[in-house]
């Protein structure tokens, strides 16, 4: 087989049904209201803005992506797509002035040399009170941590560890990111997979799990989630614009 | 494996779901035209459509293909309808004679997954997938194996585990009560007035355990120490102290009430010397318990008590255990009713229809664990106008997109707003010391929503059937209730308002806290050794 960085790198990646097709049914539960206008960064093929105008018939969904095949493939299910680099999108010209109420940026940042800056430069398209709904992939799962503790870190086509990946994240330095970046982050929501996790722990003690190349401690169980975290969903919004201050 | 695990595609021109790489209708399709062996045709066996792809009967003639093709077909046939003793038999006189038959040994593998016998299972549709092109059946098939290996490697300990528990209970009654009688001077450091240690996570509020201990911390009288923190602080006005075996900060003597076991700070307990320990270890696995109270209970030299919130989970451990009510609070009373004005004469409105909501608790918050999203559950969403699921985790990739699910994360103040626009909470049914949902239950009886509760649950004994709850004993009988509660309304709040009656009672909180100074002030249960045994004789 041909390994990933042949196959999966580069600027002319073909469509992907599997990557760029795959719906995020678990994203669209934590829409429970109407999301409004809803800008899809990253949108792939377009399956998860269908999925939420089905869920909320009305809802209009703009997508931005740049890999161009996806983008034509999105085009079917969406109001507008742009194909274009979020870091050089110029979006009043594509939509005019109208006001987005939710941003998807799923699975997207990990992919950005400089997500800080792209944070910055997608909250100044915000209004206040804008919904920033992220998904980033937790580094930190039992999996990954096993596979590292047994000297293996193997990119692959798709998962924490793909091979497009150029930044990785703990549940802390997410944190960290957004708010560094601006945000104001309501919660953020760890997406489980138990028997993912389960399928590498081979024993268990008091506050400890053991896997093939490593034991591990976790403190409570908020801390055992992050274990079993594959991603986590950042609910966050743009505060208010700070008071202005003169600098003198 | 049942008959359905062929189902038949849209199509009859379909490739066949059995991998045999020939269409539906002349492979699954003709069997299940004929209706099973009975009705297989004695022809068949002459005549038979089924062949294995060329590769694997390269050196078989073609007389004996339809002999082989007949077996095959009534091989499935029997497997279909269940017998698989006869569909074994001809699968493995196939295989004797064309041992790639790649069909025969994935039929096979999937007799032995319902036999249980999962690694022989594996082996032979391994073995059938090397012959093959990777084919959606094939690996769905092997996927249901090794997804039940798991939860054998993952549930076949804690049953071992669990038939050890009374063992163990006797091993923790079984030692002596601690140094109690040691010198003491002056009545003050008379055993019963001794100083009261909470032992516990202090900052994980939001775990069955650390929720407990700030619970009880306001609730009696203790000195307050953290397993998860160091140093000293302040909670509720009261301090706290972190327990470091390494700078001798933990509590010596008195009475130890240790809330939760799931942890590996207890270097300090052999340093310890509590006179009394009593162990609140509810919601842990057997293999938890099991390790953690040996080695509290030092392999049996020290006494020590257990707590349960549920006479049902203290007999998986034996007689003779603490059985105390949860000490939930009572939530606020829900604020009156804004009086409302009457619409002004001669304008319409148009009423909207109040929407029936049912509630579930999707997580426990002790082990992170596949939470069940069977067929039962997704039944139970066309019963409501609207499920809310609290702490969904995995469900929220099953309802994610299902616009009549509502989600509600699990945040220090987010039980309110979930239980409160709820017409009926279900307790769905889980294996015990899984059984979390402490707050859920009483919280939502204290606000007066109806609950149905399975009827093994640790919480069927709170409840009287009929009266203040509704107990079921399966799925359909909880869908027959639900539709019930639904159309009588009146019915549905006589039975929240029987709740909310008795659980004010229960969880008074001076009534609770009476009820834990007696436990923790009042007479040991454990026996001694000898009159354990006196008993026993």
């Amino acid at each position: 087989m041909e390994p990933v960085w042949k196959t999966h790198l580069g600027t002319d990646v073909p469509f992907d049904p599997v990557y760029h097709e795959n719906p995020r049914v678990e994203i669209a539960s934590f829409i429970n209201e109407p999301p409004n206008v809803v800008l899809d960064i990253g949108c792939g093929g377009g399956a998860t803005g269908k999925l939420i105008k089905a869920k909320f018939p009305g809802t209009r969904v703009i997508g931005i992506e740049l890999n161009p095949y996806a983008a034509a493939y999105a085009r079917q299910f969406l109001d507008v797509v742009i194909c274009e680099s979020i870091d050089t999108v110029d979006l009043a010209q594509h939509i005019g002035d109208l006001q987005v109420g939710t941003v998807l940026l799923l699975d997207v940042l990990e992919h950005i040399y400089d997500p800080w800056r792209t944070l910055l430069r997608v909250r100044n398209w915000l209004a206040p009170g804008t919904r920033v709904l992220a998904s980033l992939p937790n580094i930190r799962n039992l999996a990954n941590l096993d596979q590292l503790a047994g000297g293996h870190w193997d990119y692959g086509p798709n998962g924490v560890l793909d091979v497009t990946h150029v930044r990785f994240f703990t549940r802390e330095s997410l944190q960290a990111m957004f708010e560094q970046t601006g945000y104001r982050i309501d919660r953020i929501e760890p997406l489980v997979q138990p028997r993912l996790i389960d399928a590498v722990v081979t024993q268990r003690s008091p506050g400890r799990l053991h896997t093939a190349n490593m034991s591990i401690a976790y403190k409570d169980f908020s801390d055992l989630e992050d274990l079993y975290a594959m991603q986590y969903v950042i609910d966050a919004r743009v505060p208010a614009l700070p008071s202005p201050t003169i600098v003198g | 494996m049942d008959a359905g695990s062929i189902v038949p595609p849209q199509s009859r021109n379909s490739p066949c779901p059995c991998g045999s790489g020939q269409r539906y209708k002349n492979c699954h399709g003709l069997l299940a035209e004929s209706g099973g062996a009975a009705a297989v045709p004695s022809h068949a066996l002459q005549r038979s459509t089924y062949r294995a792809p060329a590769a694997e009967w390269l050196d078989v003639g073609e007389d004996e293909q339809d002999h082989l093709g007949g077996m095959m077909e009534r091989a499935l046939a029997h497997q279909l309808a269940a017998r698989t003793g006869e569909a074994e038999r001809d699968y493995r006189a196939v295989l004797e004679r064309a041992p790639d038959t790649h069909d025969a040994l994935h039929m096979l593998g999937v007799i032995e997954l319902g036999r249980q016998n999962l690694d022989e299972a594996e082996l032979l549709i391994r073995r059938a997938m090397t012959l093959r092109a990777p084919h959606p059946a094939i690996v769905r098939n092997l996927k249901l194996v090794e997804e039940a290996k798991l939860t054998h490697r993952r549930e076949n300990p804690e049953r071992l585990c669990e038939r050890a528990l009374p063992i163990l209970s006797d091993l923790l009654r079984g030692g002596s009560p601690g140094p109690a009688a040691r010198a003491v001077v002056g009545s003050a450091n008379a055993p019963g007035d001794a100083e009261i240690h909470l032992v516990g996570r202090l900052h994980a509020p939001l775990c069955d355990d650390g929720w407990l201990l700030q619970r009880l911390g306001q609730l009696i009288d203790a000195r307050i120490w953290s397993l998860d923190a160091r140093g000293t602080g302040s909670f509720a006005n009261r301090k706290w102290f972190g327990i470091d075996a390494d700078t001798g900060s933990f509590p010596r003597f008195g009475t130890h009430v240790i809330v939760g076991v799931d942890t590996e700070n207890f270097d300090w307990l052999d340093r310890a010397t509590p006179d009394r320990v009593i162990v609140f270890c509810s919601g842990v696995t057997p293999s938890i318990c099991l390790d953690q109270l040996r080695r509290i209970a030092r392999d049996g030299a020290r006494t020590v008590e257990l707590a349960f919130f549920s006479s049902a989970e203290a007999a998986r451990f034996g007689a003779g255990h603490h059985v105390i009510v949860p000490p939930v609070a009572l939530p606020p009373p829900p604020p009156p009713a804004a009086a409302q004005a009457p619409p002004p004469r001669g304008v319409w409105r148009i009423e909207e229809r109040a929407r029936w909501r049912l509630g579930i608790v999707g997580q426990t918050h002790q082990a992170v664990q596949d939470v069940e999203a069977g067929e039962g559950l997704q039944r139970l969403r066309h019963y409501a106008d609207e499920l809310a699921i609290y702490d969904a985790g995995r469900l929220r990739f099953e309802f994610g997109d299902q616009r009549n699910v509502r989600f509600f994360a699990r945040t220090p103040d987010g039980l309110l707003p979930f239980l409160s626009r709820l017409d009926a909470l279900v307790v769905r049914p889980r294996t015990w010391y899984h059984e979390s949902g402490i707050q859920e239950f009483f919280t939502a009886r204290a606000l007066g929503v109806p609950i149905l509760c399975p009827a093994t649950s640790r919480w069927a004994e709170y409840m009287q059937d009929g009266i203040d709850g509704l107990l079921y004993e399966n799925d359909d009988r909880l869908l027959e209730l639900v539709s019930d509660l639904r159309t009588a309304p009146g019915w549905a709040a006589d039975i929240g308002a029987a709740a909310r009656k008795c659980t004010a009672a229960l969880l008074d909180p001076e009534r609770l806290g009476r009820a834990y100074a007696q436990l923790i002030h009042g007479p040991r249960i454990a026996a001694s050794r000898h009159a354990a045994r006196a008993k026993l004789s």
